[in-house]
């Protein structure tokens, strides 16, 4: 709808426009570009002088090697469990409690809505200590449901979700009250269907993070049952003393990732569309 | 119709996540006593297979046993996670800690003395570690720890290079002056002559050759603002100012830059050989550290400590399995999988260690330095923060921000400072 007004741009503007925009897509695509060639290179290639975007004799060594360092596939299952498990659990957790601080009348909602916002501004690790204690006592360590536990409420999805109820007329919800909906049926029916874009916002968040989270499956998780990708990933990653073995890690680093990757290069425009629209309704 | 799919989509996600997270706790063992053993990776290799093995024989050959061996990321989040346990009331059997950790341990009450356990072996026990590798297994003089995975700094040079310069390849720098030397023959346009990775432990390698102190044995004082420690870290600066070595490298990526021909020489971790050895494309060497004053090196790595508020049957339990890990064929196995200095003695004359010592010589040279070994310093409590402060405050000077005196006052001032509640 921009095109009739849009303003003939000189050409010269345009040219640098896109030799910026190329220059920063180069930028931003060229580590990946080199975890993929690293991790196709064997050993002695690796540092070898000049560097070689190609290697010279690729391999799946690296593959090979990397996936029977650790229990990938169990870790696989597991990250899927519990991302997927997690974003199920939020989506109905996140969507209820977003309707009563929209639509519910009940005192002291604004001032529980606000201690509820303070949330976001608690870095995750801080409270490691205290969600460890609690999971221990209800006897939920080294399980999945103890590596969700601490993030089945999303103070930023209630947020994303109030936000986007707030504007939904009022007449909808009386329509669907007269029709005879009750009140988790006009959710169901009325609001969800209303706020889609701000629901894959959210989901595509959650699954995201959730996906890289690494610090606290790590103390939860103690055995190949619950643990996820991220922290078979650390196997190769510890240089503490002495070098990594670079093609090792960026073998299992696209192993880890590549789901992510490939969803991203499906969804591109919904990814990109999530972080705007969660931007502006936000 | 849409919706019915989404809400049976959630519903089947709960449904999985519920029943596959069923499955996530461990049975209870009829009588069979579980030891849980935290330990960190600290070099590269197959190590977490490695570990699973050894545990995985011992449960064999101790039925009544099982040692569950869990990978808890680096040494600070296995120390984050002993802590934490411990701290909620469901502490590890063991862990595998380094020397600074150890400290902390002990201060956080975490930890019991072994002392006692070492005695009911009968004198002799002990022998069976390389003397160099116990000091990291006291705290304030007691012993709280048992060496398992343990290392030590080498001196690493590109025999090439040495060759092309002119240098006798065969021979490493023996003395302070004469390396000094060989990195001004050996820097040139696009490489160093040599790296020395900064953070606390490699500077104080320079402070105790140079005959200076870091700590008290009490590990409630330093003593870094001796003449000896300031003309140590003048030394290095010296280096530096040169441009014979950079002022800031990590171990990591010394090791990266030397097997990448951009420097000469380096100090660096014996926790590095099997990398430089599989990574180096040119001929390559090692040697003793060159000698100050004195010949000393420290060592770094990590002990076994067993966790308090264990029954006596548990503690009993971890503490034949850490027996049993040190035992010369364990120690070997540990040792080639992953590097470190195989802590038994003994180990090196087992034909499967010799065959691996026979293809790399130079871990041999990293074991007769351990003649000279001390412990990783600072050996005091708070010891990863006093480390902290050392290592910025290296940084700080050999960046030529501060003067080395000036430098290690304030060093010495703060380090007093941290110490102080322990006086």
């Amino acid at each position: 709808m921009n095109d009739s007004i849009a303003v003939r741009r000189p050409s010269w503007q345009l040219v640098l426009t896109h030799a910026v925009l190329i220059l920063v897509s180069l930028a931003v695509i060229f580590p990946l570009v080199w975890m993929i060639s690293v991790a196709f290179k064997p050993k002695m290639e690796i540092f070898s002088f000049p560097y070689a975007l190609l290697p010279k004799a690729p391999s799946f060594d690296n593959f090979t090697s990397a996936w029977s360092y650790a229990p990938f596939a169990e870790y696989y299952l597991n990250t899927v469990v519990i991302v997927f498990g997690l974003l199920a659990i939020q989506l109905i957790t996140v969507s209820m409690a977003a309707f009563a601080f929209a639509r519910l009348g009940f005192p002291g909602r604004n001032i529980l809505f606000l201690m509820f916002l303070t949330q976001l501004m608690i870095t995750a690790q801080s409270t490691i200590y205290p969600n460890y204690m609690t999971v221990s006592r209800m006897g939920l360590l080294d399980t999945r449901i103890g590596v969700m536990l601490p993030y089945m409420a999303s103070a930023m999805g209630v947020f994303l979700m109030r936000q986007a109820f707030m504007v939904i007329p009022m007449s909808l919800e009386d329509a669907a009250r007269i029709d005879g909906c009750s009140v988790l049926q006009t959710i169901a029916n009325v609001f969800i269907p209303q706020v889609k874009p701000s629901l894959v916002a959210f989901s595509i968040m959650s699954v995201t993070s959730h996906w890289n989270e690494f610090l606290w499956p790590l103390l939860v998780t103690e055995s190949t049952d619950s643990r996820p990708l991220t922290v078979g990933l650390t196997v190769f990653a510890q240089q503490a003393e002495g070098g990594a073995e670079w093609g090792l890690l960026m073998a299992a680093t696209l192993i880890v990732s590549l789901p992510l990757l490939l969803a991203f290069m499906f969804f591109q425009k919904m990814f990109v569309d999530s972080f705007i629209s969660s931007g502006l309704k936000g | 119709m849409r919706k019915t799919r989404i809400i049976l989509f959630l519903a089947a996600c709960l449904l999985a996540a519920a029943s596959l997270s069923a499955q996530g706790g461990k049975e209870a063992g009829s009588d069979q006593l579980t030891i849980r053993f935290y330990y960190p990776i600290g070099t590269a290799g197959d190590l977490a297979n490695a570990m699973n093995a050894l545990c995985a024989q011992y449960s064999e050959e101790n039925p009544d046993v099982d040692v569950e061996p869990i990978y808890a990321g680096d040494y600070v989040q296995t120390m984050q996670r002993t802590l934490t346990s411990s701290k909620a009331g469901n502490p590890a059997d063991i862990a595998l800690l380094t020397s600074a950790d150890v400290w902390t341990a002990v201060d956080e009450g975490i930890i019991i003395p072994l002392q006692p356990l070492i005695d009911a072996e009968g004198e002799g026990f002990l022998d069976r570690f390389f003397p160099g590798m116990l000091y990291d297994a006291k705290v304030a003089d007691e012993f709280y720890a048992i060496p398992f995975q343990k290392s030590t700094p080498i001196f690493y040079y590109n025999k090439d290079m040495f060759r092309e310069a002119g240098l006798d390849p065969e021979k490493a720098p023996e003395t302070w002056e004469e390396l000094a030397e060989y990195a001004a023959i050996l820097t040139t346009d696009d490489r160093y002559g040599l790296e020395i990775p900064i953070d606390q432990w490699l500077p104080s390698i320079f402070i105790l050759q140079n005959g200076g102190e870091i700590n008290n044995v009490e590990g409630t004082e330093t003593y870094l603002d001796s003449p000896e420690a300031i003309e140590a870290i003048e030394y290095l600066l010296g280096l530096v100012e040169k441009g014979y070595m950079p002022a800031k490298r990590l171990f990591g990526d010394s090791s990266s830059d030397f097997v990448a021909g951009k420097t000469a020489m380096m100090y660096n971790s014996t926790g590095s050989l099997a990398f430089v050895r599989d990574s180096a494309s040119f001929d390559w060497g090692v040697g003793f550290l060159p000698a100050g004053k004195e010949r000393i090196v420290t060592t770094g790595g990590g002990q076994f400590v067993i966790c308090s508020g264990l029954s006596d049957e548990h503690v009993q339990a971890a503490w034949d399995f850490i027996k049993w890990m040190t035992e010369p064929a364990q120690t070997a196995k540990w040792s080639m999988a992953s590097g470190f200095i195989a802590v038994n003695p003994a180990a090196f004359g087992l034909p499967e260690m010799v065959e691996y010592t026979d293809a790399l010589p130079q871990a041999i040279v990293a074991r007769d330095q351990l003649q000279y070994a001390i412990g990783e310093p600072p050996k005091t409590h708070d010891a990863r923060e006093v480390s902290q402060a050392m290592a910025s405050m290296f940084e700080s000077i050999l960046a030529g921000n501060i003067s080395p005196e000036e430098g290690m006052k304030e060093l010495q001032a703060s380090c007093s400072g941290i110490l102080a509640e322990y006086r």
